[in-house]
């Protein structure tokens, strides 16, 4: 080959990067830690004019009870511009304190969320704020058979009731699953009991809905082996377990987040630990309650570690999704899951950005950008950023 | 004894009961007279309490069905923290009261439960004083616990002779910062380890964890620094905060956690299950997800049943027992067997389960096995101002 050669082919990939979209993970609001909020563990959810909403679990009002100061938390809107509007500031109780949990939107505006704890009993709230900014808590758990300690957000059905989970307490303190009407009105659809055909603990994301009305979700533990489970709740109140993880090295355990159904009715999700490098996988559960084991992250600076946010899915068949640990600087990272199978780490959370350890499951829109948040600072360099919310334009 | 004779016995023994009785509101507590004298205790029940202002030592004798009777001449004089039975004998111990703590006195107990002071120790002198009383499996050594609210508490290690219930200094413990709730310990099956759950918070700094001894051929403890590593918790950030322990009799470990984080608690306890090595090192499968929460937002004791079947667990929101499976997770069987805050609880060897409450006076019983429970006949029973320990003196 000629030097001629070796300058063209030189060229020829220089204007081939020029061409390529660039790849950028942009911060695009950095948390004060007063009273705009602090320590976002939630994904975020976006309206028809981009503007994103979520929650942080500290921040807000330095005063309220019992926020030793640290504030309880607060439910926010960050428009396309970065700017950020505080929607409610938690107070404590009866109020609730620290969600941790997604919020949704319904149709008109409306949002709805849950507070890990606070309101009347500080066993967590379900609540609501209208278009016009007002707070309502729609239940106050009072952590006994209802549950306690909501870690899941809400999905609404039809008629607008709402569905979601308590991490804790019920008839077996191992969380329930609940049905509030608009009224606040509460139903008991469930209480986790941890065995064999039930399941235990369902942490973070929210429960996903189907078209008949059927509830799908993951639970941290409970099963065969005690490793978690994915379950269904039919609408008749049903409760089936459709998958146990088994844990060890040839499967998965402590599953959280929430549960990505596809077309065809196949789920997709994460659980945090195990697997063959005990670093959590990704993984697929046909209706039939299948498992496919998708990727086994292997931890280290070239892969993810303990994912806690299951996975959002594109039309190809791609899956995006964050790990809170390992990557390029051991403090969490972005993939991308091809249909094919192969696993590509997009970034690597704590660098200088000053982001790190991603909880929330991430947001993705039609035009295939990325959303998330980051829950706190990097390392010991960056001890004045207290949670970020950003974006990566793939 | 003649007819006469006896006839007096039983006046004097109904009087004197009479007395106590008026003196001391006790509801729910039989005597010790007539038919029931007949029915052979299960295990003597010591808690302290208060008779003519001072602090006293009240004592029933418990039936087969939980039930209890008072024994006769109770309250005694003194006050008690553990008690024992050695051969034939039976021994308390106890501090002379909550405020001075210096001395550990011996009780001899007699067949109807009649305890007597016999021996006394001076356990305090460099420390703070005794906090905390604990025996060995086999009741062979008395261990008490010194905080010196600073950096130096330490358990002290005493031999127990048989046939006159003395005490032997055997030497001290230090461990440092950490500071035990409850002081005890509990000896693992072989009774060779013994642990339990340490926090404390000294110039700016947290410790928890769980703390190890080992008990050397003379009987006294010494320092153990094996692995003890405590569960992943559910949220990042977080630890679990250790609580107390409570060990089974083929060296399983319990111990209560608690998620927290620089705000406070984050969550309610846990329950996690080790397992004893050989070194003492103690390994464990416990995981956030693999075990059972407790209803109590605080822990303020743990007792593993003699058989290591079932765990109690007394707490701000009451008493519950739970299933313990070996090596297994443990898992959850009664739910609050009583809504009241329970201080403190203990096991006899004929499934009963008694549970003290100092603040309302009250002392439960239940009967509880792997398969069933109940609470007692007679159960609750209030005590004039009832301690917040109750000690259980099974039947040899």
């Amino acid at each position: 080959m000629t030097n001629r050669v070796y300058l063209m082919t030189f060229l020829l990939m220089l204007a081939l990067a020029a061409l390529a979209p660039a790849q950028t993970f942009t911060v695009l609001y950095n948390f004060t830690g007063g009273p705009d909020g602090w320590g976002p563990y939630a994904g975020l959810i976006q309206d028809p004019s981009g503007d994103l909403y979520g929650t942080t679990s500290l921040g807000g009002d330095s005063n309220c009870t019992p926020g030793y100061g640290y504030g309880c938390g607060v439910v926010f809107k960050l428009d396309t511009a970065g700017t950020e509007t505080v929607l409610h500031t938690f107070s404590g109780s009866p109020d609730g304190t620290n969600p941790v949990a997604p919020v949704i939107r319904d149709k008109a505006g409306n949002i709805y969320g849950t507070s890990s704890y606070g309101g009347s009993s500080s066993n967590g709230t379900v609540f609501k704020i209208d278009t016009a900014g007002n707070y309502t808590v729609l239940y106050s758990f009072t952590g006994k058979s209802d549950g306690c300690y909501p870690w899941q957000g809400l999905v609404r059905g039809k008629a607008g009731d709402l569905y979601g989970t308590t991490s804790s307490c019920g008839s077996s303190g191992y969380g329930t699953i609940f049905e509030v009407d608009s009224g606040g009105s509460f139903t008991l659809l469930h209480s986790f009991t941890g065995r064999s055909s039930d399941g235990a603990y369902p942490y973070y994301g929210h429960l996903t809905m189907d078209k008949t009305g059927n509830l799908y979700g993951v639970t941290a533990g409970g099963g065969a082996s005690s490793n978690g489970v994915v379950y269904e709740l039919r609408k008749n109140r049903t409760f089936r377990v459709l998958h146990s993880f088994a844990g060890g090295t040839s499967d998965g355990c402590a599953p959280s987040g929430s549960v990505l159904q596809d077309k065809t009715g196949n789920f997709y999700g994460t659980t945090e630990y195990c697997g063959s490098s005990k670093d959590g996988i990704i993984w697929e559960v046909t209706k039939t309650g299948k498992e496919n084991i998708l990727h086994n992250f292997a931890g280290g600076s070239s892969d993810g570690c303990n994912p806690a946010a299951g996975v959002t899915r594109e039309s190809k068949g791609n899956l995006y999704g964050v790990t809170y640990g390992c990557g390029a600087n051991a403090y969490g990272a972005l993939y991308e899951l091809s249909a094919g199978g192969t696993l590509s780490l997009l970034y690597s959370f704590g660098g200088a950005d000053s982001s790190s350890a991603p909880i929330g499951e991430v947001l993705r829109t039609a035009k295939g950008t990325l959303f998330g948040t980051a829950l706190t600072p990097s390392p010991p360099c960056c001890e004045d950023t207290y949670g970020t919310v950003w974006s990566y334009v793939p | 004894m003649t007819r006469k004779s006896r006839m007096v016995f039983w006046l004097i023994t109904v009087l004197c009961t009479g007395a106590a009785f008026a003196q001391m509101p006790i509801s729910g507590i039989r005597a010790i007279t007539g038919p029931q004298a007949s029915k052979s205790p299960v295990a003597y029940v010591y808690v302290n309490g208060s008779h003519d202002n001072k602090v006293k030592i009240c004592g029933f004798a418990a039936d087969s069905n939980g039930g209890l009777s008072r024994i006769p001449g109770s309250p005694f004089p003194g006050t008690v923290n553990i008690g024992y039975w050695a051969g034939k004998n039976g021994y308390l111990f106890g501090t002379e009261s909550t405020t001075d703590a210096t001395y550990i006195y011996s009780y001899s107990v007699s067949s109807i439960g009649v305890p007597s002071k016999v021996a006394k120790i001076k356990a305090a002198g460099q420390y703070e004083g005794v906090s905390g009383l604990f025996l060995d499996r086999t009741a062979e050594d008395l261990y008490d616990y010194e905080e010196d609210f600073g950096s130096n508490n330490y358990y002290q290690s005493f031999g127990i002779d048989g046939s006159t219930g003395r005490l032997t200094y055997l030497g001290a413990c230090n461990v440092g910062y950490d500071s035990v709730p409850g002081g005890k310990m509990t000896f693992a099956g072989d009774n060779l380890y013994a642990y339990t759950a340490y926090n404390s918070c000294y110039e700016g700094y947290c410790y928890w964890g769980i703390l190890g001894a080992r008990r050397n051929s003379r009987g006294k403890l010494v320092g153990l620094n094996t692995s003890k590593i405590l569960p992943p918790t559910p949220k990042d950030g977080d630890a679990y905060l250790a609580d107390y322990a409570g060990a089974d009799p083929t060296d399983h470990v319990a111990i209560a956690v608690q998620p927290f984080n620089q705000f406070g608690n984050d969550g309610l306890p846990q329950l996690a299950t080790y397992v004893v090595q050989s070194d003492g090192s103690l390994t464990t499968e416990s995981a956030y997800w693999n075990m059972p929460t407790t209803a109590n937002q605080g822990v303020n004791d743990l007792e593993m049943s003699p058989s290591g079947k079932l765990l109690a667990v007394a707490g701000t929101a009451g008493l519950e027992v739970f299933h313990s499976n070996g090596s297994n997770p443990i898992t959850p069987y009664t739910g609050l067997l009583t809504n009241d805050e329970i201080d403190q609880c203990l096991w006899d060897n004929d499934n009963h389960l008694y549970a003290i409450r100092s603040k309302s006076s009250k002392l439960f019983v239940f009967t509880v096995t792997p398969t069933s429970h109940h609470q007692a006949p007679g159960s609750p029973h209030v005590i004039n101002k009832a301690g917040a320990q109750v000690i259980v003196l099974p039947m040899p």
